[in-house]
């Protein structure tokens, strides 16, 4: 099979990626001129920000880490200028690691992070157990910086440190230095088993996957604003990105392929995740690390060694992976496929406020009316019809909000969290049996965010003509510090506001 | 006819839980009639490397999609297939569950 390559240069010939052969030298250029050029052309990174390092131990983040690390350490005038650090998640209770096995991994993992020299932090998924509901309320979004801001920010970061007198070498934050920052306890016992009796009731191994992926990025959400990191960034890389793309289409998350796919994920207004391995194909990745010994450690994913039909993202991989070898060119269609798709909001809603989002995947809704003719429009009118039929409040009184916090019948609970989701992230919740061994913070959240529904209605034939659009802008959006204090005021008095 | 031959045989990324976790195998290929290449080589490692869950690392007469070869630290691609290896890492990229990298299909 022959197809036509360009060779790059004349030294001894180290790689076959793509349409190029290369040697080693040529290879590593071109490997690093694609990590900063992704960050370059997408000018979201300002200098100085504080970014934090999304690190699995797998090689992709690993080599993202090292590009990091090789490119701060530069001479100034390419040096990457933003603050990092590293955040691990232990996942070893969700994906049946004996105890003995998590300590050792996690041992190797503290050794390689001290060699690295970046704050760093490690939590384990089952902390989640005690997040609070505020890691769901997104806070307002920051305006996205104009070119204008991008270039006057390096202007007078330059400034800066022309007027300080030369280049500084970058140190690490003696605030943060170097260690262990984590969430200020180790998981507990009681974490643990609730963290395994979760996964362990979830019937598909696809539901546990996505519920896996959705728990970690609240975590490492939580994290990056307890230690005030604008920006995190994941070593999705080329080929897991076209991987999730079409397993993603097929999980019903179509509407929200853009922000699961694309550099940039915005969806939680504060913390801007982003994925600058995306032009790398695990092939260089894997290639890119071997030649120059960067430093990764495997664990095992709670699907390790699955069979192909396991769960649908094994069954995409396999399905992609394999058409790969025959037609080399799928991976980059799909990937020059994706870099098209454009997040718009949804026709008719332009201006306004945003609408509500997913309790779990926390995108921006794409709600139907109850009787439109999706298949979302006719769960969410059942889900209304059960609502309506079970009221929030305890029996007797036909004022004031919601089921008192934990008390409320387990199918009204159920409820209330199903109608809060987008549809991909209902019909994986349809494999959980029962919503009772979720974290409390989703719960919780379910709750507040059910109350306030609830309380819309009746509230408004109080509001003042000038005030109605600004209680109705403050119900709708998702609650800042203002809400939160109106709300705790709700649940302590039992009035709405 | 082929002469015995030592081979460094090497396996990460996940690959290595397929051969009871030992990354590193120095092996000693024994003289046999049919030349020692990749085919031949995957054939012998599936008869005495290889512990548990075949149809992880191989498929049909090469690896399975997703394992990536390298042959003295340098694409399989770029070698023919009848290269006698001093020298053969199986990389697997990701844990297994989740492989990477598609090689070529070996034709006839």
């Amino acid at each position: 099979q022959n197809r036509s390559r360009a060779v790059s240069c004349m030294g001894p010939q180290v790689a076959a990626c793509a349409e190029h052969l290369s040697c080693r030298d040529c290879f590593k250029a071109l490997y690093v001129h694609k990590f900063r050029a992704m960050l370059g052309k997408n000018r979201l990174i300002f200098p100085g920000e504080k970014v934090l390092l999304a690190w699995s131990g797998g090689p992709s983040s690993s080599s993202m880490v090292w590009q990091v690390l090789e490119g701060l350490s530069q001479d100034s005038a390419k040096r990457l200028r933003f603050v990092p650090g590293v955040v691990y998640v232990d996942e070893g209770a969700a994906c049946g690691q004996s105890p003995e096995d998590r300590a050792k991994t996690l041992a190797e993992v503290k050794s390689v992070l001290q060699n690295i020299g970046f704050p760093w932090h490690t939590v384990a998924l089952e902390e989640v157990f005690g997040l609070p509901p505020a890691v769901l309320q997104g806070s307002a979004q920051e305006p996205v910086g104009t070119e204008e801001a991008y270039k006057s920010a390096v202007d007078s970061f330059l400034q800066q440190q022309h007027v300080l007198g030369g280049e500084q070498t970058h140190q690490p934050h003696t605030q943060d230095s170097s260690g262990p920052c984590s969430l200020g306890r180790s998981p507990t016992a009681t974490q643990t088993a609730a963290l395994c009796r979760l996964f362990d009731s979830v019937r598909t191994l696809t539901a546990k996957e996505e519920l896996l992926q959705t728990l970690r990025t609240h975590l490492i959400l939580h994290v990056a604003r307890v230690h005030g990191y604008s920006k995190v960034m994941t070593g999705d890389s080329c080929t897991r990105l076209a991987i999730k793309l079409m397993t993603n289409l097929a999980l019903g998350r179509g509407a929200f392929l853009a922000w699961d796919t694309g550099f940039s994920d915005e969806r939680h207004g504060d913390v801007v995740v982003v994925r600058p391995m995306r032009d790398h194909t695990l092939k260089e990745v894997a290639f890119y690390n071997r030649l120059f010994a960067v430093p990764s450690i495997f664990t095992p994913a709670i699907d390790t060694k699955a069979p192909e039909k396991a769960s649908i993202h094994r069954l995409m991989e396999a399905f992609i992976l394999r058409l790969q070898t025959q037609f080399p060119s799928t991976i980059s269609t799909v990937y020059r496929t994706s870099e098209k798709l454009v997040k718009a909001p949804r026709e008719g809603c332009a201006a306004g406020p945003a609408g509500p989002r997913c309790l779990l995947c926390l995108c921006v809704l794409d709600v139907d009316t109850d009787d439109s003719a999706t298949a979302f429009g006719a769960q969410t009118s059942h889900l209304s019809q059960t609502l309506l039929s079970t009221p929030p409040a305890e029996a007797g009184t036909t004022t004031g909000p919601g089921c008192v916090a934990g008390e409320g019948q387990a199918c009204c609970r159920a409820a209330q969290v199903m109608e809060q989701l987008c549809y991909g992230c209902r019909v994986n919740m349809k494999d959980l049996p029962s919503l009772d061994p979720l974290p409390p913070y989703i719960l919780a959240e379910a709750q507040l965010r059910s109350q306030r529904d609830w309380v819309m209605p009746e509230v408004q034939e109080y509001l003042i003509e000038d005030s109605d659009s600004e209680a109705e802008d403050a119900l709708a959006q998702p609650p800042g510090a203002r809400l939160t204090t109106q709300e705790q005021g709700g649940e302590n008095t039992g009035t709405g506001l | 006819m082929a002469a015995p031959l030592s081979v460094e045989v090497e396996f990460g990324g996940g690959a290595e839980l397929l051969f009871d976790g030992v990354k590193k195998h120095q092996v000693t290929l024994p003289g046999q009639e049919e030349p020692w290449d990749i085919r031949n080589l995957l054939i012998w490692i599936k008869k005495n490397l290889l512990k548990e869950r075949p149809e992880l690392f191989l498929q049909g007469d090469s690896v399975r999609p997703g394992i990536l070869v390298l042959i003295n630290d340098a694409d399989w691609e770029l070698l023919g297939e009848g290269l006698p290896p001093p020298s053969v890492c199986f990389g697997n990229l990701g844990s297994l569950g989740p492989a990477t990298a598609g090689l070529e299909q070996i034709k006839d």
